[in-house]
């Protein structure tokens, strides 16, 4: 029998070799709009307040469809359904509570993973062995370890992979990177990356009675960190800043997206500073090349030393000049005339649209994403080994190629964690 | 009592002494980071506890000593379940190449994670079971197991195990991007 490929299975072949793989819907005569067989189906994982904005976001683009949504929360699935229905006025979409049952699945091309950061690292490596294409909200990786784990599965595996790291797609942020890397600055040679207040709590919350299964699964929700009596607070959100939930004490909270942006301008994708020394709620790293990282304070606060020009900013500052902006979209630069060409649109460092758009191309053309999982490694590692510094107060030595600490042991030992069984990568 | 700034033998004590179960996980979570060869008795005597087994584990997988394995594979013939799927995961981490026949014996029950574990170790007996394995009529998680062990053969310079992996991953009832998997690794 001579069977006619379907576009599944189209699909799945032009992913392995690395061919385009989506008929567009202009080519069938759709007007830009594309045939529902024809779409990228996605599964999304965690819908809580930042999954429902990735997915409302995944819901308007022509190319995707949503058929099913997962979280451990049943009001949270309720939500998820109540929002992939409402945009397709029908009622297809299919809840679980499991996420191996949504991998199991042959007919999703592509997850996105909300979860707290305890799920995303696991999450993203179970996807990329199950063939999915994966948009993981940040941090990726809770561990040094995990980031370099991901990277190889992806790589692996062949998947496309989108760190929800969406600065990289935000004009102004790339326009003050542009501007970095072409040499308008000057010879860089200080770059500053905001982050969050520092915390580590380690005390846990006073149990509480666990809730069925079917409401809150506490097991599933946990996965792969270490087990601890429940409390709602956690999985309201008060997850933050935990220990076993939160990557590297929050300061990859922002620096995820702050970090990466330095890395980004620097041209250091791919490798990391050799030097982090603490310094209360800042640390001064150092890149091979000499250029420095400075990770400092500015919160929602807006603490610290910038000019105000929003949430999450950066400042790169070179021999002849320096850029700074954030998440207002606004720019400032010495000399000013760095921006006298400017024609970047004021938007929201937090909307993740064009993030989402570029994920969904490289899923057709088997493209790299701005925020691949190289790029994401290398700019994790640089978080984690900094959140380690601090860990223990001193000034530490690291080896980017071989992402370890040559002189300390105990801040190797802090590079991974045990994963609590049966979760394994 | 601060586990976070204790020694490792005040964290030993913690373990051995009366102390609830929060202050017990954090005394192993600390014993990851600071924990001695001393500790390993007492980490040892958590493995069975469900509650515990896996701080427990997080430290032995750290501590940099024989006896860690050791300990671990003593546990292994003694647990079932989830903690021993732990302790599975933490020998393969640890990548203890005497614990391999006892994973063998442990393949054929597939929650064991013991092919996981066994794609981690890459020793020729391991590989031996994974190439097994994949002859198999399921053979996904020997395929990740041999994608793996492949990876670990190739980093150790032992090309023609990598190779034979690849090779068997490529000719496996598997969809595509397993046979893609195996090109790239190649």
């Amino acid at each position: 029998m001579n069977a006619r490929p379907t576009r599944r299975s189209f699909l799945k072949t032009a992913a392995a070799f690395g061919m385009p793989a989506i008929i567009p819907g202009s080519a069938l005569g759709l007007n830009g709009a594309v045939a529902p067989s024809n779409r990228i189906t996605v599964g999304a994982i965690g819908i809580g307040p930042r999954g429902r904005l990735v997915l409302s976001t995944f819901l308007k683009q022509p190319e995707a469809q949503v058929v099913m949504v997962c979280d451990v929360q049943k009001a949270n699935r309720r939500t998820g359904k109540l929002m992939v229905d409402r945009a397709y006025k029908n009622e297809d979409c299919a809840v679980s509570s499991d996420l191996l049952e949504m991998l199991a699945r042959e007919d999703i091309d592509a997850v996105m993973i909300a979860t707290g950061d305890r799920w995303h690292g696991v999450g993203s490596i179970l996807a990329a062995k199950a063939g999915k294409d994966i948009y993981s909200e940040k941090p990726c990786a809770i561990t040094m370890a995990e980031s370099r784990e991901i990277d190889e599965a992806v790589k692996l595996y062949g998947r496309v992979f989108q760190a929800g790291t969406q600065r990289r797609t935000v004009p102004n942020f790339m326009h003050a990177v542009e501007l970095a890397r072409s040499g308008r600055l000057g010879k860089l040679q200080t770059l500053h990356a905001s982050i969050n207040p520092l915390q580590e709590v380690f005390e846990w919350k006073e149990g509480q009675a666990e809730p069925p299964a079917e409401e809150v699964d506490w097991d599933r929700w946990l996965g792969p960190v270490p087990w601890r009596p429940y409390h709602q607070e956690y999985v309201r959100g008060g997850w933050r800043g935990h220990h076993d939930f939160d990557a590297g004490g929050r300061l990859l909270d922002w620096g995820c997206h702050t970090v990466d942006l330095c890395q980004w301008a620097a041209g250091m994708d791919g490798t990391a500073p050799v030097e982090y020394e603490p310094d209360g709620q800042t640390i001064r790293a150092r890149y091979a090349d000499g250029k420095k990282l400075v990770m400092r304070l500015g919160g929602f606060n807006n603490e610290g030393d910038w000019l105000g020009l929003g949430t999450c900013p950066v400042r790169f500052e070179g021999e002849d000049g320096w850029v700074e902006t954030g998440d207002f979209g606004k720019m400032a630069a010495n000399p000013a005339s760095l921006l006298a060409d400017s024609k970047v649109p004021e938007s929201a460092g937090t909307d993740p649209g064009a993030h989402v758009r570029e994920f969904l191309e490289c899923v057709k053309t088997r493209g790299l994403t701005s925020c691949n999982s190289g790029a994401m490694r290398s700019s994790h590692v640089a978080c984690h080994a900094a959140a380690i510094a601090v860990r223990l107060g001193r000034r530490l030595v690291f080896d980017p190629a071989t992402e370890s600490f040559p002189d300390d042991a105990e801040a190797n030992r802090l590079r991974s964690r045990a994963r609590r069984a049966p979760w394994h990568a | 009592m601060n586990p976070e700034k204790s020694s490792s033998a005040d964290l030993v004590k913690i373990l051995e002494g009366d102390a609830d179960l929060q202050l017990k996980a954090r005394a192993c979570q600390h014993l990851a980071i600071v924990g001695d060869e001393a500790a390993i008795p007492a980490l040892a005597k958590l493995l069975g506890d469900v509650k515990l087994a896996d701080f427990a584990r997080c430290a032995l997988e750290n501590i940099p000593s024989p006896a860690a394995a050791a300990a671990l594979r003593e546990a292994l013939g003694k647990l079932q379940g989830s903690v021993r799927a732990g302790v599975v995961n933490s020998l393969g981490v640890l990548r203890d190449r005497e614990a391999v026949p006892a994973l063998i014996s442990l393949v054929p029950q597939a929650d064991s994670g013991a092919l996981a574990a066994l794609g981690q170790i890459a020793d020729d007996a391991a590989v031996a079971e994974i190439l097994k394995q994949l002859a198999g009529a399921d053979p996904r998680q020997a395929a990740h197991a041999a994608l793996k062990a492949a990876q670990v053969a190739a980093s150790e310079d032992r090309a023609e195990v990598s190779a034979k992996l690849l090779e068997a991953v490529g000719k496996a009832k598997l969809p595509d991007y397993f046979h893609s998997a195996a090109n790239t690794a190649k």
